[in-house]
């Protein structure tokens, strides 16, 4: 990887946030760079799920920016959007379909120059036995395996993850942490909420308290 | 695609269609003439309302699921995404809605050599009833009476199609001359065609707002 | 350019600025209300065919032509409140809405009073009376858009989205439903605007049609007014306000 690609940052100026009348965060700055993670911790309706979506892109901020790279996000919609992955606290998985589909889906619209089969990818989530399950018929803590597989294909630079861990056994969430992990020993950077705590090892992470 | 795998909510729009043109000789006369005369009118304004049903699952799902906010995530221009979407509502209701039609009029003593008028104007009309209604459901996705709210604010819109429709078909059953009445539909097309999709992205970006 | 739309749309500012504008557009109106009703219901004379009863046409006018400009206002004010992001545009689209929606209401109902004696019915589904119909259907979308958002912001950001959808749309509902009743019915209708109106009642007419506008501007600006030091009601230059004035 190249000196400029490392030093990448994500920042955030000066960010508001109302809901109804409500301010809930007001003068919100912060910047993460390559290798760091950056835990939003907060109770419940303190705005962690809009601060991701300002993050992401989905919603605008009354006020403030995000930039990435030095550039506002907005400008560069479509270079931003080519690093990031973001998975809400909707799992985004069609109910409809079988595993097996959904994780074709995943690859179909997300392609990565990660090898691996369907099946490798179902290994990895532990879903291997259950791939032609319709997925109406999988437990709430399977449906966000199903949507956190993405991360094990995942070639973009910045994760911004909602609640990964909701719903997710011990094992897994292990499973979780080390592929964090990875993530950010490549110089990746990760944003994310959770309730719980969340180990993250040697990497560089701070907490946010909104 | 995933349309086909919700049988069910994909055909009750067409099922409603069936019915309420056959509801008409029953509320109204038996006539022949009375009805070939309402035809058009019946079938068009029945046609639309299937439509304006079937409007709410273009979004729906994948907004309750969060695949929309994945599909506004991807790279790539969402003109196109949202193009795709239009078509496949289309595909799964307007479609069937042009052949279901011609069979509905035959209910209603529609002079047959006008059938081929009707259906003409289905094919022209339905891609813009798509269209004009994916602006209001995506306007109203975040909330949670969304289906009439959005139909309150279509079917006005909904006026000049209905108007054009059916005086080309008026039109063709009495022998006149309907080709104008096709290239402003085709126009109205058109038109839609080219900036509705902006104004859909639009609409989505301050439903997630 | 966006300095100046920016500096004019900042609530603060227009409060200040406005309340001149406001003040002095409602003597305006006051006054050519007063000439404009006095001209048209005594001094003009009664019309040959009609007699006294034309006269609601210096309401019934003037008011269809503001229900159709006001919807201009409110879709030029949806493109100001999208690109620009301007707070005060956005207040300007739902107070807009409800006085274009009253305007296109009063329009309906003189139109359809005016018809009782000259069509001996109050309804005919003539071209005009049925495009004022749509529009209010059209404003009533509008209206329902933006209460049904809990966050008046994004309401005033949906209902500006529609409002640029409708002004396109509306030129084309207008031609189609002119069409449509032209072909139905012949055009035995009277028209209001036909050149040969005589001096005396052209003058009330245009006094009115002017006194609606500025009618129009006063009440607007008083309500987005109102508006804003809700809206603002955070903000300390709200405060001071509400401290100085009481």
């Amino acid at each position: 990887m190249s000196e400029s690609q490392n030093n990448t940052q994500l920042t955030a100026k000066a960010l508001m946030c109302e809901r109804g009348g409500r301010i809930l965060f007001e003068n919100l700055e912060f910047s993460i760079s390559s290798g760091q993670a950056m835990i939003i911790q907060g109770s419940n309706g303190a705005g962690k799920t809009s601060l991701l979506r300002i993050i992401t892109g989905l919603s605008q901020p009354p006020e403030g920016t995000v930039s990435w790279d030095q550039q506002n996000i907005d400008t560069i919609a479509e270079e931003f959007q080519q690093q990031l992955l973001y998975i809400g606290h909707l799992a985004a998985v069609k109910r409809e379909l079988t595993v097996r589909e959904n994780l074709q889906l995943l690859k179909r619209f997300w392609p990565s120059d990660a090898e691996g089969s369907i099946a490798d990818l179902a290994e990895n989530v532990g879903l291997r036995q259950r791939l032609s399950v319709s997925c109406s018929r999988l437990s709430a803590g399977q449906l966000r395996r199903v949507s956190l597989a993405r991360l094990f294909i995942s070639s973009q630079k910045l994760w911004v993850l909602d609640e990964p861990l909701t719903a997710l056994d011990v094992d897994f969430i292990t499973v979780v942490e080390q592929c964090l992990q990875k993530h950010l020993q490549s110089g990746g950077m990760a944003i994310l909420t959770t309730h719980r705590g969340i180990d993250l090892g040697e990497q560089a992470s701070f907490t946010l308290d909104l | 695609m995933l349309a086909i795998r919700r049988r069910r909510e994909l055909s009750n729009p067409l099922v409603f269609f069936v019915i309420v043109v056959s509801l008409f000789p029953l509320g109204v006369s038996p006539d022949q003439d009375l009805l070939s005369k309402m035809a058009p009118g019946v079938i068009w304004v029945t046609a639309l309302l299937a439509t304006l049903m079937s409007m709410d699952a273009m979004f729906r799902s994948d907004y309750d699921d969060g695949s929309l906010e994945q599909l506004l995530l991807l790279p790539g221009p969402k003109i196109l995404l949202i193009g795709a979407k239009i078509t496949a509502h289309w595909l799964s209701i307007g479609l069937p809605l042009v052949i279901l039609a011609p069979l509905m009029s035959l209910l209603l003593y529609f002079p047959t050599h006008a059938i081929g008028s009707l259906v003409i104007t289905l094919l022209i009309s339905t891609p813009i009833l798509s269209l004009l209604g994916s602006v209001g459901v995506a306007l109203t996705l975040s909330l949670r009476s969304g289906g009439i709210l959005s139909s309150l604010l279509i079917l006005p819109f909904y006026i000049p199609v209905l108007i054009f429709s059916t005086m080309a078909i008026n039109a063709s059953a009495n022998s006149l001359p309907v080709s104008g009445y096709y290239a402003l539909l085709g126009a109205f097309l058109i038109v839609s065609a080219l900036l509705i999709p902006f104004a859909v992205v639009a609409a989505l970006k301050v439903s997630y707002n | 350019m966006m300095q100046f739309i920016h500096k004019y749309g900042s609530p603060k500012y227009f409060y200040q600025w406005s309340y001149g504008w406001q003040r002095w557009l409602t003597v305006i109106t006051v006054l050519l209300l007063g000439f404009g009703l006095y001209q048209g219901f005594f001094v003009a004379p009664p019309d040959y065919q009609q007699g006294e009863s034309y006269r609601i046409i210096f309401i019934h006018v003037p008011a269809a032509w503001m229900s159709m400009f006001v919807y201009m206002v409110m879709a030029v004010s949806g493109i100001v409140a999208l690109v620009w992001r301007i707070k005060v545009a956005e207040i300007v689209i739902g107070e807009s809405a409800v006085i274009g929606a009253s305007f296109t209401a009063l329009a309906l109902i003189t139109g359809m009073l005016w018809g009782k004696p000259m069509w001996g019915t109050y309804w005919v589904w003539d071209a005009r009376l049925t495009s004022e119909l749509v529009l209010l259907f059209l404003y009533f979308g509008v209206i329902a858009l933006h209460g049904a958002f809990e966050d008046p912001r994004t309401g005033a950001k949906a209902a500006a989205i529609l409002a640029i959808v409708g002004i396109i749309n509306i030129p084309i509902i207008k031609y189609s439903v002119e069409w449509w009743s032209t072909l139905h019915q012949p055009a035995t209708v009277a028209k209001f605007d036909k050149p040969s109106m005589h001096i005396s009642m052209l003058i009330p007419l245009l006094v009115m049609a002017l006194a609606f506008k500025t009618y129009f501007m006063a009440l607007l600006f008083a309500r987005t007014r109102t508006e804003v030091l809700a809206r603002e009601k955070n903000a300390s230059w709200v405060k001071e306000v509400v401290e100085q004035e009481s």
